[in-house]
């Protein structure tokens, strides 16, 4: 008599949520965890080792069990505070037959283990190809403290490869090398860096917002100490800019903006980042003088900022501009990033979520992370960027219109570990009136403009004024900044529930970003069939369980996901309006 | 008997007598042969063809049985003992078997084992993996960049490091030197994480010619399990040889490599007397990674299977043959090597276990007297996750 397979997993060659979903059926799979680390040439067979918490084979290789894994966890951040959190992996490999001798300081092979790369994977019984398919660290030794030995065992500390994203920019400094004549309150400070369009949307009175640097104000000849017959040598950036007007920069002088009579403006290099101005030329008046030098003078110009993607093929876009500047500052590739970079940069539907239509802008005066800036920039028009399961570069939105009513996958009680599933209402990101600040001017050194209040006047009836100012410094354009807040106080205002649970290695495939149904019916939590958004997601190889954090709709109807239950506030149809 | 083998003489109750030797066995060079053990029904004598150049065979019994030693069999003594170099007197019980080899040599050098397939034996000391880690060679390995699959895995005690064929399951040839001066004789056989099928045909031929042109001995290996192989000698191998070839035909595997993970052979410690008193303890356990579920059942990823012994001895004789057997287990493998523990040679899979000690024994002694007036109780537990 035959009889089903009930160990589909001891045949299986596919890690898929098929066979997930079978096994899970049984109740049993076989999913381990190995890890790859680089080490000196010529102590081992290969420059690898291949280590794990227990002896296996996995395809052409033997998995030494010399370790038990540390939890793995990646995140997308929080709504309105974008940052991604990188695990930081701590491997203690055990030495006690000294086999790692060889590598070990005073070993013959002995090189520091710093900056040597880790990969850890996790997959399905010998199957080689799940593995691949399943790396869930990827980094390397850290620098600091990355390195320790006791008598038993060794300890690497590892830091994830997008760590470098988080390289802080501009990275250039103005020195006296390269300007002999620079002034003390300029030497040393970074060089500016631009993108998009300063030429619009600006500070009423100067019409000018982007600061320039004096470069030569220790020229005798120039600053008046000897005479003011030299140039106002001014640096605008360290990139090269698309656009400068010569018609329009703007000195201030006791609060007061003159413009420089373009025939003054001189020497405007090739990469229009750099240019003079020439003194008591008889063309530039000032209150009824001729133009000349004095130190506490400021200039300020219009410019549109780098050149993004070829020549101007996509500079004020603020998906491209956060490619950009992870491209260019935290070291990614082009290869790093997912094919959804190009589908929400061309997003042109709905108006609210446009992002086509949207244009952002930045001026980056002080060093800052790289990927902080990006994050923060994609978060104003409600776009996430996070590291996803294939090690890329991914980007999501917070549109109504992408999120997914009716996911495929459904947890249920036998998914979840016991008196493991709690919910809460984020304490931060509850609030159901706002308003807006926006447009950042490098000159005045805030948000120019700010929105009118707006509110759910529903859910502020339905509990309190929760009153909250946000800020989008990169958006310029007013209507914008109004969508974008209204569709954030629709998502926020509703009473939405953070959902932290451990689950079963069932839902292994999922990844941030991925949508589940939960249908768990537990005592006071009761789900049926609410759709849920990951957020946070962890690897415990003990127990191979997963550890998430979700956002639940079960308060926020949108699409076709309209449970109808009472008290709803909040949701895509939210009215919102001026409170 | 094996190929090259011939009978040269009896010796047997209740004919001990001349007439049944033939004349150039029971003369020239003595050689000592110390019997100390109980339960000899008969003895038969045995020499290889090789042999022919042997001077001679002599047999001593130089130890004068105590009481004690023959309790509840019978002596085999004199006048069955009529030779002059038969002296003195042998214990004797029904159904154990005392092989004579002969070796070639300046001498005739008499091997006498006390042998049977019946009582529990251990293989500590592997005498195929001879004296290097590098003794064996492949006709075919699975190719690995970090050389995963070399044949000398199966001198490794971990089953999970392995040996594989080059996608190939025929005509695989395995090769085993023990080294210069070291002979491996086979009573017991196993293999550990093995995938062959039941229908490969497989044999372990013994040499001591290293073309093997001329072949010793051929124990088939009949695969009965589909992970775990364990072979145990109805008789006492009477030769032991430096060169061993496993060779291996399994064209109906399903998979596209052939497998072992730990493979040795050799002669176990065998208890001859004493063992275990009934009941063996045996437990196998299924390691799995755990997640109590809200559905009230739990979510497994599994491990691993291990198995767990505990056998109980009782009234082991102190200094007897079978106490002194158990001292050299302990001594090779402590609790810190793995050994090959067949409690029941008969039925060797229903307790094999490859394993450590979980701790050195704890003796009871009961005292009573000198000598062999001693009498221990002690348990052996053993666990394959150790």
């Amino acid at each position: 008599m035959g009889s089903s397979d009930r160990r589909p997993y001891e045949t299986a060659t596919v890690l898929d949520q098929a066979l997930l979903d079978e096994c899970s059926g049984n109740e049993v799979c076989d999913l381990r965890m190995l890890v790859l680390i680089s080490v000196p040439t010529g102590a081992f067979v290969t420059d690898t080792l291949y280590l794990s918490d227990r002896n296996m084979v996995v395809g052409e290789n033997f998995y030494d069990a010399r370790l038990v894994f540390p939890p793995i966890k990646r995140n997308v951040g929080e709504i309105l505070t974008p940052q991604i959190t990188f695990s930081t992996v701590s491997l203690v490999l055990s030495n006690v037959d000294g086999l790692f001798n060889p590598i070990m300081p005073s070993g013959q092979y002995y090189k520091s283990f710093v900056n040597q790369r880790v990969i850890i994977k996790l997959g399905l019984g010998e199957v080689q190809s799940t593995y691949d398919a399943n790396v869930i660290f990827d980094g390397f030794v850290t620098e600091v403290g990355g390195f320790q030995r006791g008598t038993k065992s060794f300890t690497l500390i590892c830091r994830d490869k997008f760590d470098d994203l988080k390289a802080k920019f501009p990275n250039t400094f103005f020195t006296s090398a390269e300007y002999p004549n620079i002034g003390d309150n300029v030497s040393g400070k970074p060089k500016p860096y631009i993108l998009g369009d300063w030429t619009t949307n600006l500070e009423i009175a100067k019409d000018a917002s982007i600061p320039t640097f004096i470069v030569n104000g220790a020229d005798a000849n120039m600053n008046g100490e000897i005479g003011s017959t030299n140039n106002v040598q001014l640096v605008i950036s360290e990139n090269t800019n698309r656009v400068f007007d010569t018609t329009h920069v703007v000195i201030q002088r006791s609060d007061i903006a003159y413009v420089i009579n373009a025939a003054d403006v001189v020497n405007v290099n090739g990469n229009k980042n750099y240019f003079e101005i020439v003194q008591n030329s008889g063309s530039t008046l000032i209150e009824g003088v001729n133009f000349i030098f004095k130190q506490s003078d400021k200039f300020f110009v219009k410019i549109e900022g780098a050149s993004i993607d070829g020549p101007n093929t996509y500079p004020d876009n603020p998906v491209e501009q956060a490619r950009f500047i992870l491209e260019t500052f935290g070291g990614a590739a082009p290869g790093d990033f997912t094919a959804n970079w190009d589908t929400l940069r061309d997003k042109a539907a709905p108006a609210q979520s446009a992002i086509v239509n949207i244009p952002s802008r930045i001026w980056v005066g002080k060093p800052v992370p790289a990927l902080d800036t990006a994050l923060s920039i994609l978060e104003q028009i409600r776009c996430e960027g996070y590291i996803n399961r294939s090690q890329e570069i991914d980007i999501q939105t917070m549109h109504w219109e992408d999120f997914d009513p009716s996911p495929s996958l459904v947890v249920r009680q036998d998914d979840i570990e016991l008196n493991s599933f709690k919910m809460q209402i984020p304490d931060r990101n509850n609030i159901n009136k706002a308003q807006g600040f926006f447009n950042f001017l490098p000159d005045i050194k805030e948000e120019y403009q700010a929105t009118v209040l707006r509110q759910n006047a529903a859910a502020v009836a339905a509990q309190k004024e929760i009153i909250k100012g946000l800020v989008f410094p990169n958006l310029y354009v007013q209507t914008d900044v109004i969508n974008q807040l209204d569709e954030y106080l629709k998502l926020i205002s509703g009473g939405r529930e953070d959902i932290t649970v451990n689950q079963s290695w069932r839902v292994l495939t999922l990844d941030l970003g991925d949508w589940v149904k939960m249908d768990a019916k537990i005592q006071s939590t009761q789900f049926d069939g609410v759709p849920c958004w990951i957020r946070s997601i962890g690897f415990n190889s003990v127990g191979m369980k997963i550890s998430l954090t979700y956002f639940s709709f079960q308060l926020l109807p949108f699409q076709t996901w309209n449970p109808g239950y009472s008290g709803i506030v909040g949701g895509q149809s939210a009215s919102i309006t001026d409170g | 008997m094996a190929i090259g083998e011939v009978i040269l003489g009896y010796l047997e109750d209740p004919y001990l007598e001349g007439g049944y030797l033939l004349g150039d066995v029971n003369s020239g060079l003595p050689v000592q042969l110390d019997v100390f053990q109980t339960g000899i029904m008969s003895v038969e004598l045995f020499a290889l063809s090789e042999a022919q150049g042997a001077m001679g065979v002599q047999l001593i019994v130089s130890e004068t049985l105590g009481y004690t030693q023959c309790e509840g069999e019978g002596y085999l003594e004199q006048p069955y003992l009529e030779n002059a170099y038969l002296a003195n007197h042998l214990c004797v019980g029904l159904g154990i078997e005392l092989d004579v080899i002969i070796r070639r040599g300046l001498g005739i050098e008499l091997l006498v084992r006390n042998y049977n397939d019946k009582l529990c034996r251990v293989m500590c000391d592997i005498e195929s993996r001879g004296d290097s880690l590098t003794n064996w060679t492949a006709s075919s390995t699975l190719t690995s960049a970090t050389d995963s699959f070399n044949i000398n895995n199966v001198d490794n005690d971990l089953e999970e490091r392995v040996w594989r064929s080059n996608n190939v399951l025929t005509g695989i040839i395995l090769d085993n030197d023990a080294g210069a001066g070291n002979t491996v004789t086979v009573d017991t056989i196993f293999m550990r994480a093995h995938n062959f099928t039941t229908s490969a045909s497989i044999n372990l031929l013994l040499s001591d010619d290293p073309t093997f042109t001329v072949i010793g001995q051929t124990i088939p290996i009949s695969i009965t399990d589909s992970e775990e192989f364990y072979y145990i000698a109805e008789d006492a191998p009477l030769s032991g040889y430096r060169y061993s070839r496993t060779t291996i035909e399994d064209p109906t595997n399903s998979n596209s490599y052939l497998q072992i993970g730990v493979y040795g052979y050799g002669q176990s410690e065998v208890f001859e007397d004493k063992c275990f008193v009934l009941p063996i303890e045996s437990e196998d356990t299924e390691y799995a990674d755990v997640i109590r579920t809200e559905a009230y059942t739990n979510k497994m990823n599994f491990r691993a299977r291990r198995r767990k012994l505990r056998m109980n001895f009782k009234n082991f004789v102190y200094d007897s043959q079978d106490w002194k057997r158990l001292q050299r287990i302990i001594d090779c493998a402590g609790i810190t090597q793995k050994a090959l523990w067949i409690p029941t040679p008969q039925q060797p899979y229903r307790y094999a276990s490859w394993a450590k000690l979980t701790k050195l024994p704890r003796y009871r002694n009961n005292d009573i007297g000198s000598g062999n007036q001693s009498y221990i109780d002690f348990s052996l537990e053993t666990d394959e996750v150790l």
